[in-house]
């Protein structure tokens, strides 16, 4: 191989702690006629499957980020595109939905334009969410990790 | 007190290292027919911290380089030798000699996932053509902020079921270790089960992953012991529930 290309990593073993409890905590084999030890220091968050509470403080916060993108308004023409419109006049459940149905079309629109970059603040990040847990979120990061996956989507439904 | 980390066949290669433990002992197979527990010494009061988490799983690769194994949750002990081979491998050994045939050959990869959410909501910004809102309306902020919340979700899961289906035809089985059902939960936490052979032609998907997603923090560790792969029901036995059914019912798979 005399060409450098981007290498597997394969990691012999997952950084994180979550990760590494979430293998041995509660999967494998149960024998219950003996009583396990004591399990001492070992956070709650891999014990139990948290209940997911899309909270107000994320809203606000992915708010806040859009507020300090510097958004031009560079293709101002027909004003706003509807959403923010829709959104303040209220009762905008349907209306939200209808103006980002075609925000679905665009999310390849989105891919593509996050393919198209590359970041070198990126490594900080992920460093922090290698750890498994959370980052930024004050309001719980609240995957169930550890606990059985709940298999809802899609493509779990050909299996 | 023996301390039991896993089963796997009699005769399998024990790891050459330390259990977990104050003071820590040697690993240790003890062999019952054509299965094996692997087990160390540990203080009978001892008390299972984060770290020994660590250790516990270390043995458990140690032991998959050898043959199959299957994992025995963290924390479990045993008396002595002579209840580690009653009550552990012969009380269920139909059992684990199904399960150990279900996973030879086979390990366990992870591949995890996390974009830059920053990035992410600038581009679902963009995409939509925002402008700024008066940052005195609460109510606009909440309701902007839950929308991009939603075009984040629905942009992850598009993200996470293009690489899963880039890398499920060249697993077994796989499975979510973590769902996306809101803007908190990460891009993609998955576990596959791959044949020990295919792991190399596995590790190109991973490159080929990654080059179509250079955006993207992408972890792929392995291989590691099937964890999330013992599923398999304990026994047919309840056919008819007696009050032997207790007695005989120490034993449960998750």
């Amino acid at each position: 191989m005399t060409v450098a290309v981007q290498s597997a990593n394969r990691a012999p073993r997952p950084s994180g702690l979550a990760d590494v409890l979430d293998l041995v905590l509660d999967k494998g084999i149960v024998i219950d006629a003996y009583v396990r030890l004591a399990l001492v220091g070992i956070e709650i968050l891999t014990l139990d499957a948290r209940i997911v509470i899309a909270s107000v403080d994320t809203y606000l916060r992915f708010a806040e980020a859009v507020n300090r993108l510097d958004l031009q308004p560079d293709q101002q023409a027909e004003g706003l595109p509807g959403l923010i419109s829709d959104l303040q006049e209220g009762g905008a459940k349907k209306k939200t939905k209808g103006a980002l149905s075609g925000v679905k079309d665009s999310a390849k629109e989105v891919a593509s334009s996050l393919r198209s970059r590359n970041d070198d603040d990126q490594d900080e990040d992920d460093d922090d969410s290698s750890s498994g847990r959370r980052r930024r979120a004050p309001a719980g990061r609240s995957a169930p990790r550890g606990r059985r996956p709940a298999r809802r989507r899609d493509e779990d439904d050909d299996e | 007190m023996l301390y039991i980390y896993g089963v796997t066949r009699a005769g399998q290669k024990r790891p050459s290292i330390d259990g977990l433990g104050e003071p820590s002992g040697p690993v240790r197979l003890i062999d019952s027919g054509p299965i094996a527990a692997a087990v160390s010494e540990i203080p009978d009061d001892y008390v299972v911290h984060d770290e020994d988490a660590s250790a516990h799983l270390q043995v458990l690769i140690g032991l998959l380089g050898d043959g199959p194994v299957l994992p025995v949750r963290l924390g479990t002990v045993a008396p002595d030798e002579a209840a580690v081979r009653q009550d552990v491998l012969d009380a269920a050994r139909p059992q684990l000699i199904r399960g150990l045939d279900g996973v030879d050959g086979f390990v366990e990869l992870h591949v995890d996932a996390d974009d830059n959410e920053a990035d992410s909501i600038a581009a679902i910004a963009r995409a939509l053509n925002l402008r700024p809102l008066d940052p005195t309306d609460f109510a606009a902020r909440i309701q902007l902020g839950e929308e991009i919340a939603n075009l984040l979700v629905d942009y992850r899961r598009e993200l996470a079921e293009e690489m899963v289906a880039m890398l499920r035809p060249l697993s077994e089985r796989d499975t979510a270790r973590s769902s996306i059902n809101s803007a908190e939960d990460p891009l993609l936490r998955w576990a596959f089960l791959v044949a020990r052979k295919d792991v190399p032609r596995f590790d190109q998907a991973i490159v080929a992953v990654r080059t179509k997603h250079p955006e993207l923090s992408i972890r792929y560790a392995g291989p590691l012991p099937p964890s999330h792969f013992v599923d398999w029901q304990p026994a047919e036995s309840p056919s008819e529930p007696t009050d032997s059914f207790q007695a005989q019912g120490a034993w449960g798979w998750n």
